[in-house]
């Protein structure tokens, strides 16, 4: 494909011919790629591979080169990372792999963060993040968060497991705008709904949006079930998250 | 045809005993190879939680409901899975009543292979002991009449105890030689446990090792488990039921290549496929869902659920894992009861070759 | 073989009742002459076990004007009111056997509104919310619809009626301070029904 050759990287191009059947994901993650330069693109790599020590080394060479922090994170380690969801998503991978790279990201945002931090970057808005009742799957969570929070969100973690009554005291103790819920299973989907319910009993529900997510998880149940959003994946949630506040993409 | 010569009425304990060797039964046994402990069982046998698992005349008390109150075919008194770590040095949540001691594996005691160290005495401590005690005084109380199945937990199990879950199965990606190393060294534990429950008087043991579709590949059972389960197939003497929760279709294959007599397996795969993949090799035991059918559904969902399992030839009827403690005793006792109406509906097909109910190769031909 | 005995259905359970010495208790539904009757049971032996289950079963009796036939409790109407009679167990169960069950007013102090919530029987069943401030109104209205299933009244959110038809006062009393927080009632039923279902090692927290 014309566009999969533009992308410098041979491992990339593999991985997205290999790994990445839906259209609109190719789509969105091939024309990433294509606008990362290979130096960049040499972060996912590695990011993509759990190598740690090498994202870890590659992001301190990308940022003492003078590219821009923001750049790294989106085009070098958020970029990796939306493979890395799909891949788990479809079981090429499974939970060891995925820490693999989630421990890789950490190292590249070990050095990205404090940068974004004295940049004086206000986050984009506070995000409460939670997998839902009963339901004690945290990896899809977990990478939505890192997204999230390489794209600027301030994020609060409520873990695992998290009753509608967790997910308000939080949404009013940090005044956050944006409630990010996921289910990895469909027994614990229904959570979604009573959640929802449970935020319009405490009149709270005009002044959150509710995203919801996770394998099992579909539009037409986020509909069903009242939410402003669905995010298929990691990547989407992100999107979404700014498009439910009104920022740019 | 010819018609099948009846089958003569079993014991409970032969019947479970024929399945697990997958020979003839009068009808197809259910069995318990994990808890069915409830909050209203615990009133009757004044048998509370945490107390039950901590002392041996509570527990025996607790687990022979099952049988004299529920109507199974087994007892099995190991109602949780921290004994071993406990003797191990774990921290341990006790809870309460209503609630399941846990290993507190957010803060683990090892770290390296080299840190396991395994207390020589540790089938001594009050933990451990109190399993064997209570499997004696279950046999002494019911002679051979009933199925007792006792517990030793998998090495890979007890590393996500001891290392945290998340370490471990980092580790297991980092350094498979170490990963090997810690089962290694945990390994003699599970041989040991299982071994001494038989002497104590148990029939068969369950053998919980969390390799789950949930969290690792199909390879990694192939890769770190399925050589040490043959060799615990071997050493144990009495039958194994592997349990693993979650997706498992994918590694049935190679768990039915163990030479262990059963896999007790979970509601996420299906009754018919898993019976078609592991072709007779193995018994399969299930898989009654818990958080859904047993604790929020009616007795008309379990037998739905028990009727399923019949159909595809399943060797015993159980619960997918160990149940909600809140689970009603008419849904439990619905189990037996569906099976006992299901083979009155479906009485033996004779089949050139083919045992009573066709166990041996698990494809019952129900009319 | 076996203590059990054939109860009907469960209904709702209390499984630790701080108040009985933590012994189990259960309602259990059964059907007698076609009408749905309930029946407070413990699988307990201790001595103290059957006058816990005695007071409790009158408490609900009191608190929901409910008829009591030996073991047996049911709604005059003769309806099943599930949803209300779960309520009325778990809530008789939270009193101390020391104490006397009271019927509750169909009024209540609203803090959160800092004014007096007045529930009026408007006859057959039909019940009418009011007070001073209308967001609170309707939020009470909406709470006891949901803690009984009462039905919604088109064109009146400060509305509840039951499906009988028939009047409730004694169950509206019981309801009402619960619908002033309904989140937080429905939190403890939650709660309490997520003890006791074990995950495996890799899915505890």
């Amino acid at each position: 494909m014309s566009e999969l050759g533009d992308i410098a990287s041979d491992f990339i191009r593999q991985e997205i011919e290999e790994y990445i059947a839906r259209p609109d994901e190719r789509e969105r993650i091939t024309n990433t790629f294509r606008r990362a330069s290979e130096r960049m693109q040499a972060i996912a790599a590695a990011l993509i591979d759990g190598d740690h020590p090498t994202v870890d080394r590659l992001t301190r060479e990308a940022l003492e080169a003078g590219v821009g922090a923001l750049e790294v994170m989106d085009f070098g380690l958020i970029a990796g990372m939306s493979i890395v969801g799909v891949k788990f998503r479809e079981n090429f991978i499974y939970v060891p792999e995925v820490l693999a790279c989630a421990r890789a990201m950490k190292a590249g945002m070990a050095h990205i963060s404090p940068i974004l931090s004295a940049s004086g970057i206000e986050p984009l808005g506070k995000v409460i993040m939670g997998t839902v009742k009963g339901d004690l799957h945290d990896i899809g969570k977990n990478l939505c968060i890192m997204m999230l929070r390489g794209s600027g969100f301030e994020v609060i973690d409520l873990g695992v497991d998290t009753s509608p009554d967790k997910f308000i005291a939080a949404v009013e103790q940090h005044n956050a705008s944006i409630v990010g819920m996921s289910a990895l299973l469909t027994t614990t989907m229904p959570n979604m709904g009573k959640t929802i319910e449970a935020f319009i009993d405490a009149d709270l529900r005009d002044q959150v949006k509710i995203m919801v997510g996770g394998a099992p998880v579909t539009q037409d149940f986020a509909d069903d079930m009242g939410a402003d959003g669905y995010g298929k994946d990691a990547v989407a949630c992100v999107t979404l998250a700014k498009q439910l506040l009104g920022v740019a993409a | 045809m010819t018609p099948a010569p009846p089958i003569p009425s079993m014991t409970p304990r032969q019947r479970v005993l024929a399945a697990l060797g997958r020979r003839p039964v009068d009808r197809t046994p259910v069995a318990n190879p994990t808890s069915i402990a409830t909050v209203e069982l615990m009133d009757l046998a004044d048998a509370p939680f945490p107390d039950a698992n901590r002392k041996p005349e509570l527990m025996a008390r607790l687990a022979a409901t099952g049988y004299t109150e529920l109507g199974f075919d087994s007892i099995m008194p190991v109602f949780t899975i921290i004994q071993e770590s406990s003797a191990l040095g774990c921290k341990i949540q006790w809870e309460q009543k209503d609630n399941w001691p846990t290993v507190r594996m957010h803060e683990p005691i090892f770290r390296e292979p080299e840190d396991i160290r395994v207390p020589e005495n540790w089938m001594e401590h009050p933990d451990t002991e109190c399993v064997l005690e209570a499997i004696r005084i279950l046999r002494r109380e019911f002679g051979g009449e009933v199925a007792i199945i006792g517990k030793t937990m998998g090495p890979w199990s007890l590393c996500y105890h001891c290392f945290g879950v998340e370490p471990f199965l980092l580790m297991s990606l980092d350094d498979p030689e170490k990963t090997r190393q810690c089962l290694e060294n945990l390994k003699e534990m599970t041989v040991a446990f299982g071994i001494a429950q038989a002497e104590a008087g148990a029939d068969a043991v369950t053998l919980p090792d969390h390799a789950t579709g949930d969290l690792v590949s199909a390879e990694y059972y192939g890769r770190y488990l399925k050589d040490l389960h043959k060799e615990f197939a071997e050493r144990i003497p009495i039958p194994i039921i592997l349990h693993i929760c979650g997706r498992t279709v994918d590694r049935m294959p190679y768990i039915a290549e163990t030479g262990m007599a059963a896999f007790h397996y979970d509601s996420k795969n299906d009754p018919a496929e898993s019976m078609a993949v592991v072709n007779g090799r193995i018994g399969l035991v299930g898989n009654i869902n818990n958080p859904e059918t047993l604790f929020a559904r009616t007795p008309e969902d379990v037998r739905r659920e028990v009727y399923k399992n019949l159909d595809a030839g399943v060797n015993l009827i159980a619960p997918e894992c160990a149940i909600p403690l809140q689970t009603s005793i008419e849904n439990l006792k619905e189990i037996p009861l569906a099976v006992q109406d299901w083979h009155r509906e479906h009485p033996r097909a004779p089949v050139d070759g083919e045992t009573a109910t066709g166990q041996e190769g698990g494809n019952v031909r129900a009319r | 073989m076996g203590l059990t005995q054939d109860l009907g259905r469960r209904v709702e359970l209390v499984p630790i009742d701080s108040q009985g010495g933590d012994i189990t208790l259960a309602l259990y539904r059964q059907d007698r002459d076609g009408m749905p009757h309930y029946r407070v049971h413990t699988y307990s032996r201790r001595e103290a076990a059957p006058v816990r289950v005695a007071f409790v079963a009158g408490a609900m009796g009191v608190l929901g004007d409910c008829e009591i036939a030996g073991p047996l409790l049911r709604f005059p109407c003769g309806a099943a009111h599930l949803l209300a009679a779960r309520r009325l167990f778990l809530e008789s169960s939270k009193l101390a056997s020391s104490a006397a069950p009271v019927r509750q007013p169909l009024e209540i102090f609203d803090k959160k509104s800092a004014g007096t919530v007045v529930v009026t029987a408007l006859g057959a069943g039909l019940y009418q919310v009011t007070g001073a401030d209308p967001a609170r109104v309707e939020s009470i209205a909406l709470g006891l619809r949901k803690l009984a299933e009462l039905d919604a009244v088109r064109g009146r959110s400060d509305q509840a009626a039951f499906p009988c038809r028939t009047a409730h006062d004694a169950l509206m009393g019981l309801l009402l301070g619960r619908a002033l927080n309904v989140r937080s009632a429905l939190r403890e039923e939650e709660m309490t029904a997520s003890r006791g279902v074990l995950a495996a090692p890799s899915a505890q927290k």
